[in-house]
């Protein structure tokens, strides 16, 4: 099957071109849209998208493996990112990656079999004031803060998200 | 123009010269990687780094440009230092693994790093590991661990090529040049890459593992592919040719070649005819060119001199071609020639050119015309219709289609005499009456004109091949024989005679490209 943008997302895509000066300058959210609408940056969805900006394939590919915010392998319904950075690390930001990495059966970088959860490590994500806390982004392209985290509020949220991706379709299988 | 002192020289320059060329011009060089004069300067590797007065921090001299009254160290004590600290951040991860690295003996990095490092290694943790002979297109393979990321084989397949096959894929440490997935460096020009890779990350297939480069004798020659004529150093060791390197010639091929030209090479290591023959019988020299003098003159009597044809070969040099036709003219007395040589093939609006045949100009220029040969194809019918009964050939390509060939092969029974002078065994070899052994471009010297009319010089690398000869010297031979001799004793005597009216033009053989025309 052919890639191609949903409605809304053909919609957004031709706005963002239109902001940039050349096709270049709007690969960075060309490749955040295209994430967001296919799960994750496959070899097609490079392909789709450099086709799309009229660029050579090696340009999308330079800048796809560059960036690490990126998925270059499918990811879970709901991707964990844990943030380590320096006030999370002194509120305790380890303990809760170590926690999540107990609860979920995974290690950093790792997706569940069950394919419902990705646990990732990253740089801060200025939320600083609320550490320690992790971003959880949906296969249906929504991002959410968790703030103010211990182990037991992690284990009832956990409880919630459980219940919110039974919803939610695979990354794997989104394209 | 304004006026540098670089190192205390003083030199006056172009403006916009940058600093790495005035420096160049004053006699002292620049170490660099990532530069290179084809292509564009994204000035990454900081190994050209050098101090200009005034300026705070050390300037990379391939991108900078001069200014009136600059000032240029490329020697100080902060230069070496950082020469030094660069060289150790690029050999963090490299391997160092020259003894089975195709590229040493010609790497940059080792040299640079016996002239501006010499120092030993402060690493004391593993090195990152990355992939080794990965077959990034079909003829070349790429080692990740030696690449120094200068981008040069990267900037050649934006801008040379315009096919942008590779690129950096991840960052830091981890970084490495790749295809897009699916696909590969694969264009009629991709062993470019390997030779402007100043590290062994990039190695041509077709010469991996063959002999060591300081083992390599150079020879300036042309590529006999087609007939762009591109200039190479034909690089030989023990008598057989290892490969070809393009030459830098701004007039012809600038820094590059096609990957097809680079493999013509082992047409002069394969199916060679070494001795001259006789029926299938190994003769002499002598003897041979008393038989074929014997069988010609036997020829001219019984059939008269008019149905005696030449076949012309576009492959052969233009002194092989002059004592060809005054071969024909003076001594067998035929102005009954036919153009030889091979097939038309591809090409493109770069450097590969439809005819594949070096010297098709050469005979323009020898013959004075463009129609002084008939095609092949009249051969064949003429043949047929008895107007010729004896062919001299020269060289065995036929260019006509498959079944015209076919068609030429069989009539050859018809003929009373067919000598054949050429470098391949084959089926002409096996009809021909005579087969004289003819040596390659590489074991010869002369001039081939290419399409533009450029006539460019080679030079004789090594000893021909068996008892072979060059077609001017069998020319000379058979003349002896048939009591006609010309008198010639070198090859600068025909060439002087062949461009009587610009004797400067190629006398000097340099191959510099002087126009013809």
């Amino acid at each position: 099957m052919a890639l191609a943008f949903s409605e809304k997302a053909e919609v957004h895509f031709k706005d963002l071109v239109s902001r940039y000066p050349n096709t270049l300058a709007a690969l960075l959210p060309a490749l955040h849209l295209a994430q967001s609408e296919f799960g994750w940056i496959s070899v097609e969805v490079m392909d789709y998208v450099a086709r799309r900006l009229e660029l050579h394939p090696t340009k999308v590919l330079t800048v796809a493996t560059f960036y690490s915010m990126y998925n270059m392998q499918p990811v879970g319904k709901c991707h964990v990112q844990v943030c380590t950075t320096l006030t999370c690390a002194l509120r305790g930001g380890y303990e809760i990656l170590e926690h999540l990495e107990e609860v979920l059966g995974v290690r950093v970088g790792e997706t569940s079999a069950d394919g419902n959860y990705t646990l990732s490590e990253v740089e801060c994500l200025a939320s600083c004031g609320t550490a320690p806390m992790f971003q959880a982004t949906f296969s249906d392209g929504e991002i959410e803060y968790f703030e103010n985290l211990s182990a037991e509020r992690v284990d009832t949220i956990l409880a919630d998200l459980n219940k919110r991706i039974a919803t939610l379709p695979n990354p794997a299988e989104m394209h | 123009m304004p006026k540098v002192t670089v190192n205390g020289t003083e030199i006056e320059v172009d403006k916009g010269t940058t600093i790495l060329r005035a420096a160049a011009e004053a006699g002292f060089e620049v170490p660099h990687f990532c530069y290179h004069p084809a292509l564009s300067i994204p000035a990454n590797c900081r190994m050209c780094l050098v101090e200009v007065e005034g300026a705070w921090k050390l300037q990379p001299a391939c991108y900078s440009q001069v200014t009136d009254g600059m000032v240029i160290n490329t020697k100080s004590e902060r230069v070496v230092k950082a020469q030094k600290a660069v060289l150790e951040f690029i050999l963090v991860n490299h391997p160092v693994d020259c003894p089975i690295c195709d590229q040493a003996g010609e790497c940059k990095l080792q040299d640079y790093y016996v002239a501006y490092d010499s120092q030993e290694s402060r690493l004391r943790a593993e090195k990152v590991h990355k992939v080794k002979v990965f077959p990034i297109g079909p003829e070349v393979l790429y080692d990740g661990e030696r690449c120094i990321l200068c981008t040069r084989c990267v900037r050649f397949c934006e801008e040379i090529t315009a096919t942008n096959e590779l690129t950096i894929v991840q960052r830091g440490d981890r970084a490495e040049i790749r295809a897009f997935p699916g696909r590969e460096l694969d264009n009629k020009y991709s062993v470019c890459t390997a030779d402007i890779c100043p590290v062994g990350a990039l190695t041509a297939r077709d010469f991996r593992f063959k002999c060591r480069v300081w083992l390599l004798n150079s020879t300036d020659s042309v590529c006999t592919g087609c007939s762009n004529g591109c200039n190479i150093h034909l690089e030989h060791f023990r008598n057989e040719i290892q490969r070809y390197r393009p030459r830098f010639n701004p007039a012809v091929n600038d820094y590059w070649m096609c990957d097809a030209g680079r493999l013509t090479y082992k047409e002069v290591h394969t199916d060679r005819l070494l001795h001259p023959t006789n029926n299938g019988a190994e003769l002499n020299w002598h003897a041979v060119c008393e038989t074929v003098a014997d069988k010609l003159k036997r020829a001219i009597d019984e059939v008269g001199s008019d149905k005696i044809a030449l076949v012309l070969s576009p492959q052969a040099s233009c002194e092989d071609l002059h004592l060809a036709r005054k071969f024909a003219s003076d001594v067998i007395k035929t102005s009954r020639f036919y153009m030889g040589g091979k097939r038309d093939g591809d090409s493109d609006d770069f450097l590969i050119k439809a005819d594949k045949n070096p010297n098709r100009r050469g005979i323009e220029a020898v013959f004075g015309s463009t129609t002084a040969a008939l095609p092949f194809s009249q051969l064949v019918d003429d043949i047929e219709a008895g107007t010729v009964q004896v062919v001299y050939m020269m060289d065995q390509y036929m260019p006509v289609d498959a079944a015209t060939a076919a068609r030429f092969v069989e009539r050859l029974d018809k003929l009373k005499l067919f000598v054949f002078q050429a470098q391949h065994q084959g089926a002409l070899a096996q009809k021909a009456h005579i087969a004289l052994p003819v040596c390659s471009h590489a074991e010869s010297e002369g001039t081939f004109v290419n399409f533009e009319g450029i006539a460019q010089g080679f030079e004789r690398a090594f000893a021909a091949h068996g008892e072979s000869l060059p077609h001017w010297q069998i020319f000379m031979r058979l003349a002896q024989a048939m009591g006609k001799p010309f008198s010639y004793t070198f090859i600068q005597q025909i060439r002087k005679e062949m461009f009587a009216p610009r004797p400067d033009s190629v006398a000097s053989g340099t191959a510099e490209g002087v126009p013809v025309e």
